[in-house]
């Protein structure tokens, strides 16, 4: 008879916050529709976690069998990878590769987090795994955090995620501040659809596998994943298995990734000032992300004779394909005949295998 | 201090890397892709 109501009688304050937390991330999937596909496992993960004396969590719980069985092994994050590779089309890339130094240039904002929460009092483990949040990548987020931090997981996984949905809020006022008028007009030369062949198509994931791995070994996980399930893809021999990496699996992981990352939140891991501090930080890491590839693309359009819009180096970021479609949206606002999508989707792309490269140089240099 | 040296230490050795990574890939894929030429474009 005991453990009848015991949730109700066992209940702490700090844990009714964090219901109304969890129930907030579900309202903000829900009706605001933020990344509805992680946010609304994750804020119910927490209702699950945070009720007294729960069966969800603990020894036999199923949630502590998730947690063990795919983040703290890190399996998640990288089955999620070869689903993303499936998915994506490195063609626009291809046909453009000088998009790739973008990718790069957007990696500075997790340095230069990195650096600042050292400052404002981060251990550098810490430091490095909230400075991640700036790669704008979730499954880089909570592999490099559960690698450097992993008490720390809950609420970067958080902000990575809540941050990723409001690109279309954080990105176009930096832009905006960091450019001309003039600039955001500047019409790039058109992608002419030049035929790729499928035979640079199949080379391009085997190419990148074997340099990312013999220059940063601890690189391969990420990206070694991501160019697998963009090998299915291009293959063309496999097609069940491109069409199961892109469906079945990525959302059988993304559910259950979700909803471990959710049973993390408890009252004494989540409820401390450092939250809002890496909260806070995971901001700065967008914005000094989409800084650092705008004035990179300044940078370059010094020595090209062909400008580039500087504001396709904002989509450097691995925020794919939200990054490209604001982007471009901001390009058409300012000249209706300006179109950048193709260029902006490069860009972005190249953010994807950049920021794989910058966690695995983070892991790399602090483990 | 010591932390903060570290911190600069590894965002200069990383983005060098990155860049010089990204650097190969440019390389490769403009030998890969054969640039598009007029006649290629047509009329």
């Amino acid at each position: 008879m005991d453990a009848l109501f015991s949730g109700l009688t066992n209940m702490s304050w700090q844990q009714v916050v964090m219901l109304a937390v969890g129930g907030t991330l579900i309202y903000l999937a829900i009706r605001k529709e933020y990344e509805p596909l992680l946010l609304l496992p994750i804020g119910f993960g927490a209702i699950l976690t945070n009720i007294p004396g729960s069966s969800a969590i603990g020894l036999h719980g199923f949630l502590t069998i998730l947690y063990e069985a795919g983040i703290a092994t890190e399996l998640f994050p990288i089955l999620i990878f070869i689903g993303i590779g499936a998915m994506t089309d490195f063609g626009p890339l291809l046909e453009q590769p000088l998009m790739l130094f973008f990718g790069a240039a957007a990696q500075l904002g997790i340095f230069l987090t990195m650096t600042l929460a050292v400052l404002a009092g981060f251990g550098i483990h810490e430091a490095g795994a909230i400075a991640i949040i700036g790669s704008a990548d979730g499954p880089t987020s909570i592999y490099v955090a559960n690698t450097l931090a992993p008490r720390l997981l809950a609420p970067i996984s958080v902000a990575a995620y809540s941050y990723m949905s409001l690109v279309p809020i954080i990105q176009p006022p930096v832009v905006r501040a960091l450019t001309t008028r003039a600039e955001r007009k500047i019409h790039m030369e058109p992608v002419r659809a030049k035929h790729i062949s499928r035979f640079v198509r199949v080379l391009f994931p085997i190419m990148v596998t074997l340099v990312s791995g013999l220059i940063a070994p601890l690189s391969l996980a990420l990206v070694g994943s991501l160019m697998f399930g963009n090998l299915l893809r291009e293959a063309g021999v496999v097609d069940k298995l491109s069409k199961t990496a892109q469906n079945e699996l990525v959302n059988l992981v993304t559910l259950f990734l979700g909803i471990s990352i959710g049973s993390t939140m408890t009252a004494e891991q989540f409820l401390k000032p450092a939250t809002l501090l890496i909260i806070f930080m995971g901001l700065l890491a967008f914005v000094l992300a989409t800084a650092g590839g705008v004035l990179f693309a300044k940078l370059m359009n010094l020595f090209l004779k062909r400008k580039v819009n500087p504001m396709v180096g904002a989509c450097g970021l691995s925020a794919f394909p939200m990054s490209a479609r604001v982007i471009h949206r901001m390009a058409q606002q300012e000249d209706p005949s300006n179109f950048l999508l193709m260029q902006a989707v490069s860009a972005n792309v190249a953010g994807i295998i950049g920021s794989c490269i910058a966690g695995a140089m983070i892991l790399a240099m602090l483990t | 201090m010591e932390a903060l040296k570290q911190t600069l230490n590894i965002m200069v050795v990383s983005m060098a890397t990155v860049f010089g990574i990204m650097s190969i890939f440019y390389v490769a894929i403009r030998l890969m892709v054969r640039p598009e030429t007029e006649e290629d474009s047509g009329p």
